[in-house]
């Protein structure tokens, strides 16, 4: 995951809404300061509590501050179906990974902006709120439905705004459908799970809590795919239980990964080395671990790698680092990088035909496309999935390998939003999985901008990239939301109120006098505590034990 | 090592200016290739010296900056990326550029608070007071690796730990570019 710089500054769109050629122009706060008077309301909808959200929220309220000529015609509602705020901060960045969590406090800001409001373990949907039927799409490994949720409609809710921004991320994992005995596939094996199912039920998210995870008896772990993800799960598989017992995991994730039999671990490329997708940090860690042993890469590709990266100055040295063996002395596990191989089936074990047992691999090569249109810069190279230089295509040549678990971890898709019925439906690129936009602008399927609505972080783009180009990206989109509704305002109104409501949605709090629990800042602030106070009763050093379940963190509000 | 002084806005050649690429990779036309692939358009953010308030209360515990008398501190001169002074600050030895940067309400993100773990408090040194900084360390590096406007002098604000000699110091915000993956449709209005 690759971050983009620190701190953008001023963003000014051309004066249409067309695909932004941004230029430098007139200063911002002039422009907002000399805006319309008429109405000029911007009251937004934000879905999604992750950083693309919080970043938003908080740059839209930075840069208007309340007491600025416009800063009271600003509001922000943040909703979440979870009753936790932070998205993948809390559920997705690694559990040794605790100073990247650092920046939620930026949302922690938000709770002193009287403008803000959290509405948690809120749904949106395009179901009508009266449905409490939802269907759950195949590739969410989990069946959970959030059934505890107050489940509210965008038709519900987009009267009372004149802005709506999707920052709800990627919660479904890429399917390996084609590949027999995958997770997706018609016949899924035992002991085959997307590392969006492994990574969320370690971090005690509520919808994979009940996975069923045993580590016993595993010996030989194959990850496929070579990403910053594949590397976490790595990680936590592989670093003696002890190192990971003041973190935020579980005791009960604790007391899994401590029944571990693993010795070999393996992350396995399609390509080669020069086309791994992790970082230099994340592959640094690996080799770190004290009791794990490392050999290195096969020379004659390293040496094509190195060909291939030239004087690129992260891949070079992270190649540098991938090459040197690691031995180590207590090594009694082993991780291994392998590369040129692609799935083609999983096999079933010969004693128990349920659960996976081997892994045939097609054998690739690598074959080189000229570019011929821009590519990203060196910075965001392996941010870009799709790879445009060096493409895998299978020799035909096939071997097979011993696999007790197999993680999946071969990218993340958005989820459609979408119900079996209802009003507005949310456009949604099927193919790539991510909410239809064009550079945060919400576009409907002939590719025409749907005024005051927008998408940023993993929905918009897709699930590349870390917090901080996130924070970018957001950064941005809410600049051009800016400028879009205080100069630039749209001459025609898409499903959203230019004169947008009074107050909060009325659903929600029918919802509320029906007993549906929202939570509030106030809430999270309770449950949050009580995840601390738990953590200190315990007396296990940690700084919290987090709930693993929806009814806990709501049974601490009652 | 070295670091190459790396424009990330030039497209990635290394293949097609590389030497005879072993015989493993096959060239395959241009034309197979998928015509909808991305593109990436490259756009501008202007700096300007200006504050909008962004900064509200901070929440960092660390690296609390207490200001030195107007004249007495070692002075910093932060720039924007096209040479103009942001803003002129004093601190004391030993206080970091990012600490200092968000005292003085400089522009500068620190969204790991200062360990390390990202990118978004990177700067530019002027070389001669680069020179007579401590080299990086291997983790500082590896964030650096991922920074954008990479530079021979780039250092990690929360890094930079000021000392007498660095007097004078310029520290230049890299030039915010974003890029935008857009599908190669063109959106439109009615």
């Amino acid at each position: 995951m690759i971050p983009r710089p620190a701190r953008l500054r001023l963003l000014v769109s051309p004066s249409s809404a067309h695909l932004p050629s941004l230029t430098v122009s007139r200063p911002f706060t002039r422009k907002l300061s000399s805006s319309r008077s008429d109405n000029g309301e911007l009251k937004i909808a934000i879905i999604g509590s992750g950083p693309s959200g919080f970043y938003t929220a908080s740059r839209i309220l930075n840069s208007i501050p309340k007491d600025t000529p416009n800063g009271d015609n600003v509001q922000v509602h943040m909703y979440e179906r979870l009753p936790t705020p932070y998205g993948l901060v809390r559920y997705g960045v690694a559990p040794d990974h605790p100073e990247v969590k650092n920046c939620q406090h930026k949302f922690d800001e938000l709770s002193s902006d009287p403008r803000f409001k959290f509405f948690g373990n809120v749904l949106l949907s395009s179901q009508p709120s009266s449905s409490q039927t939802e269907s759950t799409p195949s590739t969410a490994l989990s069946p959970y439905t959030y059934p505890h949720a107050v489940r509210l409609s965008f038709d519900d809710i987009l009267p009372y705004y004149s802005t709506l921004i999707l920052t709800y991320g990627a919660s479904l994992s890429n399917p390996l459908s084609s590949v027999s005995g995958s997770s997706s596939s018609s016949n899924p094996l035992k002991n085959v799970l997307p590392a969006l199912g492994l990574v969320s039920w370690y971090n005690s998210h509520p919808a994979f809590s009940d996975l069923p995870i045993n580590l016993e008896g595993i010996e030989e772990v194959s990850v496929i795919g070579q990403g910053n993800v594949a590397l976490d799960v790595a990680r936590i598989l592989l670093k003696p239980v002890k190192s990971l017992s003041q973190t935020d995991l579980s005791d009960d994730v604790l007391d899994v990964l401590s029944k571990s039999t693993i010795k070999r671990l393996r992350v396995v490329g399609r390509r080669g080395p020069g086309q791994v997708a992790f970082t230099t940090k994340e592959f640094r860690e690996m080799i770190s671990i004290p009791n794990v042993s490392y050999k290195g890469v096969n020379q004659d590709l390293m040496e094509q790698a190195k060909d291939m990266v030239g004087n690129e100055r992260m891949r070079k040295r992270l190649l540098s680092l991938m090459e040197k063996p690691v031995s180590n002395d207590q090594g009694d596990k082993e991780f291994i990088l392998d590369f040129l191989k692609s799935p083609k089936g999983f096999i079933p074990s010969s004693r128990d035909r349920s659960k996976v047992g081997e892994i045939e691999w097609n054998i690739n090569q690598l074959l080189s496309t000229t570019p011929s249109t821009p590519t990203p810069p060196l910075s965001q190279v392996s941010a870009v999935p799709s790879g445009n230089e060096v493409i895998a295509r299978t020799t035909g040549e096939t071997v097979t390998q011993q696999a007790d678990l197999i993680v999946e971890s071969v990218g993340y898709r958005s989820e459609p939003l979408t119900g079996e019925h209802g009003g507005w439906v949310l456009p949604f690129d099927v193919k790539r999985g991510r909410v239809r936009n064009v550079s945060g602008r919400v576009v409907d399927k002939d590719g025409v901008v749907i005024p005051g609505i927008y998408a940023a972080g993993w929905a918009a783009r897709g699930p590349v990239g870390v917090i901080a180009s996130t924070m970018h990206d957001a950064y941005s989109l809410s600049d051009q939301l800016l400028d879009d509704h205080f100069s630039n305002p749209s001459s025609t109104s898409g499903p959203l109120n230019p004169n947008p409501e009074q107050g909060i949605p009325e659903a929600l709090t029918k919802a509320q006098r029906q007993g549906g629990i929202v939570v509030d800042l106030e809430g999270w602030e309770k449950i949050d505590n009580a995840e601390r106070e738990r953590a200190k009763i315990m007396g296990n050093g940690k700084e919290r034990e987090k709930f693993r379940k929806v009814e806990e963190m709501l049974a601490v509000l009652s | 090592m070295s670091r190459s002084s790396v424009n990330p806005l030039r497209p990635l050649s290394v293949l097609k200016h590389s030497r005879p690429i072993s015989s493993k990779i096959l060239p395959i036309p241009s034309t197979s290739r998928n015509p909808t692939s991305p593109f990436v358009r490259s756009s501008f953010i202007g700096l300007s010296a200006r504050s909008r308030g962004l900064h509200t209360t901070s929440v960092r515990s660390h690296g609390e900056i207490t200001r030195p008398a107007p004249g007495t501190g070692i002075k910093v001169h932060f720039k924007d990326a096209k040479g103009n002074n942001v803003k002129t600050i004093e601190g004391n030895e030993g206080d970091d550029l990012l600490s200092l940067a968000h005292e003085y309400d400089v522009d500068l993100e620190g969204a790991c608070e200062g360990s390390v773990a990202c990118s978004t408090c990177h700067v530019v040194v002027d070389p001669e007071h680069y020179d007579m900084l401590p080299e990086p360390d291997d983790e500082e590096n590896d964030m650096l690796d991922l920074a954008f406007g990479l530079e021979d002098t780039s250092r990690l604000g929360c890094q930079v730990k000021l000392t007498k000699e660095l007097d004078g110091m310029v520290a230049t915000l890299p030039s915010a570019t974003r890029n935008m993956y857009v599908d190669g449709a063109k959106a439109r209005t009615h």
